[in-house]
Order: structure tokens, then sequence, then C-alpha cells
């Protein structure tokens, strides 16, 4: 059982400012996009412009003559091979079988052309060079004839020229021809045509059927949809959309003279981007460094090296030089993830009490041409799963010839949220009453069995305080009216709103995450861990932690993070980080400071056990004695005090430590929305958002995170979709003109009231916020003109086509 | 702030060199700045490029040079020849705002200027606002938290500065219309409000 | 973005020389804002690039005379005059059509950058059109791409059109509405066009979307505003976006016309619809619809239901022909100065 976090908290849950604000916001901060190396060479990479195509013929010849060519390779991964025979102009290989897999030998027999590279031990070398049993990699540029592409971006080779002008030249120079293939953008055509098969993955079709899943049985549906004072039907859906992360992907490389790499990477996971590498690069983990100083958004797209930083490397490797990829905002957006849509026809029942009594919902989804796990809509109906007696869900997947999905903020909960949350209120309308009733009384009850301080112990009433809350800061109960029946006029007024909830738990996995304090004999103190920071403010946290236990200032505390070198730490994903780094260096710090002690206690007369830090100082309880914490730290002499802290979900989990960390939040946002039903402009003009968010460590960041989900919701609700052409497959707005994302001015006012529960200890919060906004905004433009607006983005298109279909007055 | 990169931040680039074709291109890039206009031909204008052209440019106050192809935007000019990183590559098509800069104390899309328009002209970044003396505008970002991942923030503070410039006693809802060029992703307009309000207090 | 070479010439006198008489090799730059889009996407690949910002005077300048007799003063606005100065003049102050127009092109940035002449010869922004790897009509192709597909903001009025694109000016509609002509220098000297001469719909590679020759540069445009002496000149533009910040409408309509001394009621009408066709539009059918008649709201909305007669929406656009009636409702009455009736 671990000391936990002090019973006064100083710093802790106070209002602190970035550390890095300035660096920051005046351009100083160098980001991986912002890194010129010495030489550095620019990368460009070759993409399919077919949604599904062959490659007929590769002709290099001319890129490799224009100006300022340094290099090109092909993206592939490219397997070790041992030489049999190097001889004249020939080299035979023989493959590396892994026994486990039960692989077999492979030989191959290359006529080494200048399109043929060979590689030993990450150098490029001549085929005199070579001697028998020596492992290389070659590459053979012509082996790319042949190779399927399955979207518009699909990556083919890369090309490094001295600079991006001249990149973009040598890309252009390439001669390359593909045999068009057939192709499905459109997830309608999918569905009438299941059997086609133009993706990869093992399903035969496009399409992987849903499973029924069913609580209770389909007798007691029937029974619910026939017995019960109202039903709503409706078929609700929200579009494939894009992460538009501001920093594109991509990455600086350079590899040194010992056949070290280090790279400069836009990512959220330091430590898996230096394992992809060196697994792909085949030497140790230790010879890569991930450096992740700043980062400009990921959104859970970055976890990874991807094929742009593996190119980047691999040309670095062959030229000898540094190399940036980073990517242009059109292959940002088709080819570095995107959020799968979901599509679901739902049949929901009730009683005038506000009870849901059933509930089915038949969706489907598409991620593009591969990632259908992230459309995880299993939680389906949302929150209410527990409340409703019986329901009935199915969901399928559809593949087609587009980029692939990622996780993106909250996976498939945004989803969830709307298919759910949109049939609540249509129930609510069916019903004649107020959806709030609706929402407490199918609410997840409190589990008595569980722990009183856990989600599940109490959520049954967290969410009825939320309510609580949230109606009044938004002035529900003088706001609301019957859907439709708001003050006369053109602009109509609505309210509406929704719930979430999320994990937010610390990192799982076997690895801990780690942090080191170190305290120095001249009082100064750094805090060091892996972990990256991806605008969520992780390096104040880091200082005002550790600030908090040694009695400093946050602007004490020399924070090192985002850089691989570190230790162990996981990817930013799940809103595991604060909730993993946060306790770790709580831990760190309480380590280091029991080692100060330990080592100064003796050289002062005194007993470590007496030894207590108060706000810059070390105080002697025993012997009424005080120093200065410059002065107590000086005692250490040549020596200094280093403490290493680790924490995990598994450490989380042990007994006594629930206060330090834990997980699982409620949310209760309330939207305020003017529609002008002649235009079917939509405006937002106030969302109210609780949220639960455990032992606040920073009031400043955490409201900013919580304001930031909003407003992302928001785009969801009003602005974002991937539009796919089905002629020639391509997404016509890859930009940030068509894709639209709200400004300032398009901005309503938003109320963040946090939660602060200390005694759950710290829970991520980088999610749940901006899972119900999208929902909230829906329902309250059904408030505003009685009629459903089903499909997301609420574009005037689509809001005057439900006005037309509905009639609202 | 202490893991900086160890980059050295030069005025003039390592790299717009290396990306020349020589000491005969340069030279005729000088050659054809000082090309004066013929009598015959009043207002005549001699070739530039399309190799590399001497480039000129004072970037917050210094004068610095290299030499760029004419499509070489200002945008790329300063951060991939002159190591300036106060301007962000987000949209590279007019409009994000991650890349604003101030010419001749008018905001511009630096993406979508070329570098050679930009000969002359008095080029201000978000550099200009921090460094020894932060500047009110980015301190009230940093005071309200008003960026997250802060790509775009550089941008925004460039363009509220220049707002603020223009009209010291402008209300927030004219420097709220005064930032409608700039997108941010991350969603930090609400913390944006309240550094408005906080530096319309103070009049700028 | 594929290289050029590039002149910055100080004279208009200086520049036409260096224009070619075929489009494509040749490309004018004023505030960039369209054409560098356009290199960066290799939609356009110019092999020379002609700068106008090195060209002063009259060029840059706006102006307002009032010669004896003549009422109101004759405005002209140079071609090379930044869209900002346009938005914040106070010489333009009876022109809130104008005015606003300007004032709502994208954000400060934009309007910083791009000038008057930049927005009437700029060219669209159909996703077909700047998307290099689609080979549409405007270049070189068979067909165009908007008539089956993603066509929500393309053009509502499409008959006789091969290509369904939407002029994007917003400045050309106003300054048609206000009869105003533009001043062109080519090689044989200067003519002048009304604005609305300068405009024609495109329908392959070797022509723009507007009607000068590739050897012309527009230089200023100039309009009085029409009316007898002494009559109130009206006007107003009305843009439905979807966003509230730098967003393109998705239906324009400016309206303009005149009260005489105390009256109500409007004369020499004109309404002029913008992104919704090929070209600006001018629509006698509203203009008609609205001629002597009080401007009420359902006066107003009658112009309206009259400027949608004929319109031909596509496949995903009929929503801008209700946007459309009330864009020319929403205009007529604001031109009028009646309160908006759709605010707060």
């Amino acid at each position: 059982m671990a000391e936990g976090w002090p019973k006064k908290r100083r710093i802790l849950g106070t209002k602190v400012k970035r550390i890095d604000g300035p660096a920051k916001s005046t351009g100083f901060a160098k980001y991986s996009y912002d890194i010129n190396r010495k030489g550095m060479l620019q990368g460009a990479v070759l993409r399919s412009p077919y949604p599904h195509a062959k490659i007929k013929s590769l002709d290099t010849t001319a890129a490799r003559k224009t100006p300022g060519f340094k290099g090109l390779v092909i993206i592939a991964p490219m397997p070790l091979w041992l030489v049999v025979k190097a001889e004249g102009d020939t080299l035979e290989i023989k493959s590396i079988p892994n026994k486990k897999k039960k692989e077999k030998e492979i030989r191959r027999t290359v006529k080494v052309t200048p399109t043929v590279t060979i590689l030993r031990a990450n150098k490029i070398v001549k085929l005199a060079d070579l001697k028998v049993d020596d492992q290389v990699q070659v590459e053979v540029e012509q082996d790319v004839v042949g190779r399927e592409l399955f979207f518009v971006g699909d990556e083919i080779l890369a090309v490094a020229a001295d600079t991006e002008e001249h990149a973009k030249d040598v890309l252009r120079a390439i001669k390359i021809e593909y045999q068009e293939l057939a192709f499905v953008v459109s997830i309608e055509e999918v569905l009438k045509n299941p059997d086609k098969k133009t993706t990869p993955g093992p399903q035969p079709g496009n399409i992987t059927p849903g499973k029924e899943f069913f609580k209770g049985q389909a007798a007691d549906l029937e029974a619910a949809f026939k017995n019960s004072d109202a039903t709503a039907e409706g078929t609700y859906g929200v579009p494939v959309i894009s992460h538009q992360c501001l920093e594109t992907h991509g990455l600086v490389a350079e590899w040194d003279a010992e056949g070290g790499l280090t790279v400069w990477a836009s990512t959220q996971a330091t430590i898996n981007v230096m394992n992809g590498l060196a697994g792909r690069f085949n030497i140790p983990p230790t010879k890569v460094r991930c450096i992740t100083h700043y980062m400009g958004g990921g959104f859970g797209s970055k976890f990874a090296p991807y094929p742009e930083g593996f190119a980047a490397a691999d040309l670095a490797r062959r030229a000898g030089a540094a190399v940036k990829i980073m990517l242009d905002r059109e292959e940002e957006i088709t080819t570095a993830g995107n959020r799968p849509s979901a599509i679901g026809s739902v049949k929901i029942a009730g009683n005038k009490d506000g009870s849901i009594t059933g509930f089915s919902i038949d969706c489907h989804g598409t991620p593009g041409f591969t990632g259908g796990a992230t459309v995880n809509l299993g939680l389906l109906p949302y929150i209410y799963a527990d409340g409703i007696p019986t329901f009935k869900r199915i969901h399928t997947v559809a593949y087609t010839n587009a980029g692939g999905a990622r996780a993106m903020r909250a996976p498939g909960h945004p989803q969830n949220c709307v298919l759910t949350e949109f049939a609540v209120d249509d129930l609510a309308g069916k019903l004649g009453i107020d959806p709030l009733i609706v929402r407490r009384k199918n609410l997840p009850p409190n589990n008595p069995k569980a722990d009183k301080i856990s989600w599940a112990g109490r959520r049954n009433t967290v969410y009825n305080e939320q309510l609580d809350l949230a109606t009044k800061l938004a002035g529900w109960k003088e706001k609301w009216h019957p859907p439709g029946k708001g003050k006369a006029g053109t602009v109509k007024h609505g309210i509406g709103m929704a719930i979430h909830t999320w994990g937010g738990f610390a990192a799982g996995g076997a690895t801990p995450n780690e942090c080191h304090v170190i305290i120095n004999k001249d009082g100064s103190v750094t805090a060091e861990s892996s972990t990256q920071d991806l605008g969520t403010a992780q390096r104040t946290v880091t200082a005002i932690v550790t600030a908090e236990i040694l009695g400093l200032q946050v602007s004490d505390v020399v924070v090192k993070i985002g850089e691989s070198q570190y230790g162990y730490s996981t990817g930013s994903g799940g809103s595991t980080t604060c909730p993993a780094q946060a306790p770790a260096t709580l831990l760190a710090a309480q380590n280091a400071r029991n080692e100060l002690f330990k080592k100064v206690a003796p050289k002062l007369n005194a007993d470590p056990k007496d030894l207590v830090i108060e706000p810059g100082k070390v105080v002697d309880t025993k012997n009424k004695k005080e120093w200065a914490w410059k002065e107590f730290c000086a005692r250490l002499g040549m020596d200094e005090a280093k403490g290493k802290g680790e924490w995990s979900l598994a450490i989380s989990n042990e007994p006594g430590n629930e206060n330090i960390s834990s997980g699982q939040v409620g949310g209760v946002q309330i939207a305020e929305v003017l529609v002008d039903s002649e235009t079917g402009v939509v405006r937002a003009k106030h969302i109210v958002a609780v949220q639960d968010c455990g032992l606040v460590v920073n009031k400043l960041a955490c409201e900013s995170q919580v304001a930031g989900g909003v407003i992302m919701g928001l785009n969801y609700a009003l602005f974002e979709e991937n539009i796919l052409d089905k002629v020639t497959g391509r997404q016509v707005n890859p930009d940030m003109e068509f894709y639209k994302l709200g400004g300032l001015g398009d901005m309503p006012k938003i109320t963040v009231h946090m939660m602060d529960m200390p005694e759950r200890g710290v829970i991520g919060i980088g999610e749940p916020p901006t899972i119900s906004t999208a929902a909230a905004i829906g329902n309250a433009v059904f408030n505003a003109l009685g009629v459903r607006v089903p499909f997301l983005p609420l574009t005037p298109k689509r809001v005057l086509d439900a006005i037309a279909k509905g009639g609202a007055k | 702030m202490n893991d900086s990169q160890g980059e050295p931040r030069g005025g003039i680039s390592r790299r717009g060199f290396l990306a020349g074709t020589g000491a005969a291109t340069a030279v005729a890039g000088v050659t054809s700045e000082l090309a004066p206009a013929t009598a015959a031909q009043p207002g005549a204008a001699p070739a530039h490029g399309p190799g590399p052209v001497l480039l000129q440019l004072t970037v917050n106050g210094q004068k610095v040079n290299t030499n760029v192809e004419p499509r070489v935007t200002l945008l790329d000019a300063l951060r991939n020849y002159l190591d300036v990183t106060g301007c962000k590559r987000v949209c590279d098509r007019g409009t994000c705002g991650a890349c604003t800069v101030t010419v001749n104390g008018r905001t511009v899309y630096s993406c979508t200027m070329l570098a050679l328009e930009a000969r002359g002209m008095d080029i201000r970044t978000a550099e200009n606002l921090g460094g020894a003396k932060l500047d009110a505008v980015p301190a009230a970002f940093v005071d309200n938290d008003a960026q997250q991942c802060g790509f775009c923030t550089p941008g925004f503070v460039v363009s509220l500065r220049a707002a603020l410039d223009k009209n010291p006693n402008a209300t927030p809802e004219q420097v709220e219309a005064a930032l409608a060029g700039n997108i941010c992703r991350c969603g930090t307009y609400e913390q944006m409000r309240h550094a408005i309000v906080q530096l319309c207090k103070k009049g700028g | 973005m594929k290289n050029f070479t590039y002149h910055q010439p100080t004279t208009i006198a200086a520049t036409l020389p260096l224009l070619d008489a075929e489009w494509g090799k040749t490309e004018l730059l004023a505030g960039g804002t369209d054409l560098l889009d356009r290199q960066k996407d290799y939609v356009s690949q110019p092999e020379k690039v002609v700068s106008l910002t090195g060209i002063g005077g009259g060029f840059r300048e706006m102006s307002s005379v009032s010669p004896p007799g003549v009422f109101p003063p004759i405005i002209t606005i140079g071609a090379g005059v930044r869209l900002v100065d346009i938005a914040e003049s106070k010489l333009l102050a009876q022109y809130p059509a104008l005015v606003q127009a300007a004032g709502q092109i994208a954000g400060p940035q934009i309007r910083n950058m791009g000038t008057l002449g930049g927005s009437l010869c700029q060219r669209n922004r159909c996703w077909y059109f700047r998307d290099e790897h689609v080979n549409c009509l405007l270049k070189g192709g068979r067909k165009c791409f908007a008539q089956e597909g993603e066509n929500q903001f393309h053009a509502i009025f499409t008959q006789g059109h091969p290509c369904v694109i939407v002029h994007p000016s917003t400045l050309a509609p106003v300054l048609i509405a206000f009869g105003a002509s533009a001043e062109i220098a080519g090689p044989k000297g200067t003519r002048t066009t009304p604005v609305e001469k300068l405009y024609h719909a495109p329908v392959k590679e070797t022509q723009r979307e507007h009607t000068l020759a590739p050897n012309e540069v527009l230089v200023s445009v100039k309009f009085s505003g029409g009316g007898p002496q002494f009559a109130k000149f009206c006007n107003a533009s009305y843009e439905v976006k979807q966003k509230e910040t730098s967003d393109w409408p998705l239906v324009q309509a400016v309206v303009a016309f005149h009260f005489e001394k105390d009256s109500k009621i409007a004369k020499g009408v004109r309404v002029v619809l913008g992104h919704v066709a090929p070209t600006p539009l001018v629509s006698e059918a509203a203009a008609k619809s609205l001629e002597g008649k009080e401007v009420t709201e359902a006066n107003a909305g009658l112009a309206g239901e009259a400027a949608v007669e004929g319109a031909r929406p596509l496949s995903q656009n009929r929503y801008k022909v209700q946007l459309l009636k009330v864009a020319v409702k929403r205009a007529a009455l604001l031109a009028a100065g009646v309160k908006p009736y759709w605010e707060g």
C-alpha cells in the first residue's frame, strides 16, 4: 500500500498555468515538424490515386535523374535473408524461416541492377562485399509491380531530395501505370452487394456480419414493443470523420555512426515508436531514441511509426543523412486514420413514467479498408444497458476502399451516444414527457455489493447529482419546452441533453509506467519520464506532483519528458496517461524524498522518520529544527537522491490504492441551440458540461480539456464529414476548406463544472467530455424543431430536409 | 522549459545554401535583383528563377538571406530555409491560420504568399512576442490556458496581437471577429475568450 | 508546385508584354490566395508568374469623384485594392452591400491579401476541378463529375450548363447590381465593359470563368450606384453560411434599388445572385417582382419566390433553392432598412 496523495493539497487541484505555455504560444517550442537537422533531406510519398488498383509498371529512371534526388525506397517490410551466393551480377538468397510458425525456407535469385538495393546492418552494400551467410535485406524495385492498392493514398514508395520542392518534382517524375479495379466507397453499396470483395482481410466479401446480442428473450422484446405506452423508431447516423491533427503525422529520422537511430516523431507513444522502428530495422530498442518534446495533436491516431515514419528512417539509413517526412493535409485526412461511421435503425419503447421497456438496434458502419475493431458498438444501448430490461443489438462492419480507421477520442462512444440518446429523446417526445424524466428513470443502478467510492457503487447517485447540477446551470426547468413548442418565430430555440461514461483508469499492460525524480545537491529537482504531452499539459502534471511532494514551486521542477530513454511509459490513449503518470510521479517524488532523508539525516543527527517536508523547507518534528530546502539538499555533498515511481492498472487495483488512481466516470451535457428554420443553420448558444474526474490535478488544464472535448463534439455535430465521391472513389474534401471545423465565432458559451472527488484518486479526462456533446446538440435541435434531424453533421441541407419532411412551424 | 532541441536558431540557414545549385545561381539571382528598369520599358521586370534566387527578408527586425526558387512560399522560406518555427504548416491552403505572420503590420497566411513577394517588407512572427519579454497576448493565453497541443496557438497569438495593434480599444466581439481566420482543433476557444476578456480589460 | 519564372513589373504597360495570348503557361498573381492553392494542387502549372503587386498608382487606390451635375459620385476602385480596404472604407459608406460582402470574405488574413481584381477573376472552388486527379470538363476532360456526384455546393441554375460550378466571387454580384463597369488593359489599349459582361459559363479547358483575354489585365472598376438626384440608394448583400467564421456562402443575394424622395416604393430594382450558377446571376424576375412595390416581408418573399424560377437543382442541392428564396427576401429587407425578423 502506497503512501498516497497528501491529505492537505497545496498545489494539486489548483489552477496552475502550463509550464511550457510561453514557449508554445510564441513559437519557440520545437515540434517534430519544426526539426531541421544539418544536411537534412526532405521525403515525400508516392500514393495510389485510385481507390483500388494494381500496379502495372514502374519506371523511376527519370525520377532518379531529377535535380535534388537523394533516394528512393519501396514502402514494405523488408525481411532478413541469408546470402547463399553472390557472384557477378547475381545474388542468391534464402529466407530465415520462423520454425514456430512452421514457415518454409524460400530461396530467391536476384539479378542486381541499379534498382536493386542490398542492405547489411542497415547500410547499403555492394554485391561484391557480400559473404555467404551474411544477413541482408534486399529491395527489388520491380517487386512492386502487381501490388494491389486498396484506397486512395495507399503508400507505394517514398523518395528523398535536398529540398521539399525537389522531393515533389522527383515524385512527379516517376512513371507508374495502374490497372484500375472495381471498388466501393459507399456503405449503402456494400450492404446492397455484400459478397463483392474489393478490400483485403479475411472476410469473404466486404462485410463482417454482426452477431445478434440479446438481453432477455425475443418474446420479452416483442411484448415490450406491443404493450408499452409508446414506441419510437428512427434511423440515426454519424459519418466517417477525420482526426485532423494540426501537426500532421510524420517524423525526422537520423542515424548515427554507431548504427543508432534517433527520431523526432509526432507521436502519442514514444516507446511504441522506439519498439516499432527497432523491430523494423533489426536493432535493439536501446539503439533507438524517440523524441517527442512537443506534439501537435493525435486524438488516437498516432501510436506507431506508420508507413511514412518507416520510410523516413529507411531513406535516412540509405542516404546517410537525416530525412524528414511530414504528411501534407490531404495525406493526413485520407491516410492517417479516421473515426468509423455508425448508422443504426432503432426501435425503442417506454411508459409514461419514463421507464424504457425495450430497445433494439440494427447498426452498421465502415472503418474504411481496415480497422473494424474500432467501430466498437458493443455498448449499445449506451449507458442504459443495465437499466433497460430487454434489448437487442446487431452491428455489421462494412469495409470500403478508403483509408483505414484508427482509434479516435473515446472510440465508439460518441457514435453509441448519438444512436442511443437520439432514440431516448424521440421516445420522450412520443410519450409527451420531459426527456430528463426518462434519463433519471433508466440510469444504471448503484451496485450495492461494490465499494461505495467506486463507480459501480455510486454511479446512479453521481449521475443524478450531475443531472441536478447540469439542469440548474443550464436553466433546464425554465428553458425546456415540448419539442417544437418554443416561442414562435423564424429562429427556433431548443435545449437538449445527453450523458456519457468512460474508463480513464491507469494504463494496463504488464510493464508499469515509470517516472524518475532526482534531487541534486543544489536543491534543483528533475523529473523524467518518456511519456508525452499531447496538449494535455502532462508536462505540467509531472511538475505539479513533484513540487507538491517536495514542498517546491512548480517552476522549481525541471521536467524532462517525451524521450524514450527515460524509462517505460505507455502510449497516451484511453485517457490513461495522467492516472498512470501522476501516481508514478507521486511515488518517484516520495521515494526521492525518502532517499534524501536517508542520506542527509545522519549528517544532521536526525532520524529520517522525524523529517517532514513543508513548503520550502525540511522540518525535524522531534527536535524542532528546520532547514531551508537548498540548505538541506546541500548536505548531500557530492551525492544525489533519486526516486523511481511505477504505476499501472494492476498496481492501482491493489488493496488500499483505490484513492491514488481509479476509473470510470460519468458526465452530463446540456446544449442550447438556435435553429434558423428558414435556412437550416444551427448555432449553439450555450453548452453545460458537468464532469466527474476523481482527484483534479490541475483545475485550469482540466477545465480546458473538458471545454475542448465539448468543442470537438460540437464540430462532430455541426460540421465534420469525410465526403467520398462514388464515381472516382476520392475524398472531395481532404482539406480544411470543405472539411469544416468551427472557428471562435462558431462557439457557444461553455460552462464547465468539475466534480472534484479526491477520494477516487486520479482519473483520466481526455476522452469523456467529447462523447455526449453531439448527441446533446442533436437533441436540442429536435427540441427546437419538433422533428428529428437524424444524421450528423446537422448541415442546413439536412435540417431543411428534416423540416420539409416533418413540417416544423 | 529545459528540454529544448539544442538546435541553433540561426538567421542564415545552412540548408538555404545547400539548396542552391551553386555560386553561379546565387550571383545570377543577385544580378536580377539589382537590374534597373530600362528607359525604354519603364516598370519592366526581369525574370527571377526558375533557379534559386537570393532572398533577403526582414524577419522580426533582423535582415536574413537565403536562396529559394520562386515557387517557395513565405511559410516554407521561413520554416525550411530560415529555421523560424513560430509559423506552422497545417492546411497549407490559406484556411487554418497556423501560418499567420504579419507583413507590414497586416496579418497574412504565409503559406499563401510567395517568399519573393515579401522582399523589403517587415515580417513578424510569433517569436517576436516572446523570448526575453513575454508579450501581453501570449501571456493571456498562458494565464487562461488557451492552448492545448499548441500547434495553432502562435497563429492565433499573431492574429490577436495584430487586432489589438490595429485597435487598442477593440471590444471582445471585435477581437473575436479578427480571429475568424484561425482554427483550433483541440478546442481552446472558451479559454481564448477568457484571454480576450483579460486583454480587452487591459486595453491591449 | 511546379517551378516558374517570376516577374514583378511596376506598371500595367510593362505587364502586358509579359502575358501570353493563350491560357495556361502564364498566370497573373495578385493576392495569391487563389493562384497558389491551384499551383500547390498542380491544377495550374504556369511556367511564368507575373506579379501585379509591384504596380502602384490608381491600380491600388480608391477614389470618389463628383463631376458637376453627376449624382451620386463616381467611385473608382483599383483592381489591386485589398479586400480589407474595401471592407473598412469610409468612402463606401453608401454601399453597404459592397462593404458587407468584402467584410464577409473568409477571415482577416485573406482580406489582407486578396484584392478586388482577385475576387473578380478568381477561379471556381469546385472540388472536382481542384483535384488534379479528376479530369473534368474544365481541365480538358469529357464530363462534369459534379453533375452526378457530390454537388451539394454546386449550381442550382443548371440548364444549359455542362459544367455546374458556382462562381465564387461575392463582390461580382454586388458590382453587377450597382451597374459597375470594368476597365481592362490589353495589347490594343484599354477597353471598358460592364462587370456583368465579365462573366460567362466556362465549358472547356481553354476558357476561364471570366471573359478577359489571357493577355489582358483588369485595371479598375467604376460605379455610381444609380438613381436620380436626391433618391436614396438602398442596397444589401445577404449570404447564408453554414459557419460564422471563414466559410464560403451557400448562396448570396444582392438587392439594390432606390427610394425616391420620402417614398418607400422600390424603384430601379436590381437583384443579383451568387453561388447558385456558373456566373453571377442577374435575376430579372426577382427585380420585376419587387419593382414599384413597398419592401414588406410579403413582397420581399415574393421576390425570393421569383428568384428561384427556373432553378434546376442537382441531386444533392435542392436545399439551396430554399436558401436562395430566403436570401433574396432578407437582402431586400436589409436594403430597405427593415428590422431583421430573423435576429433575436
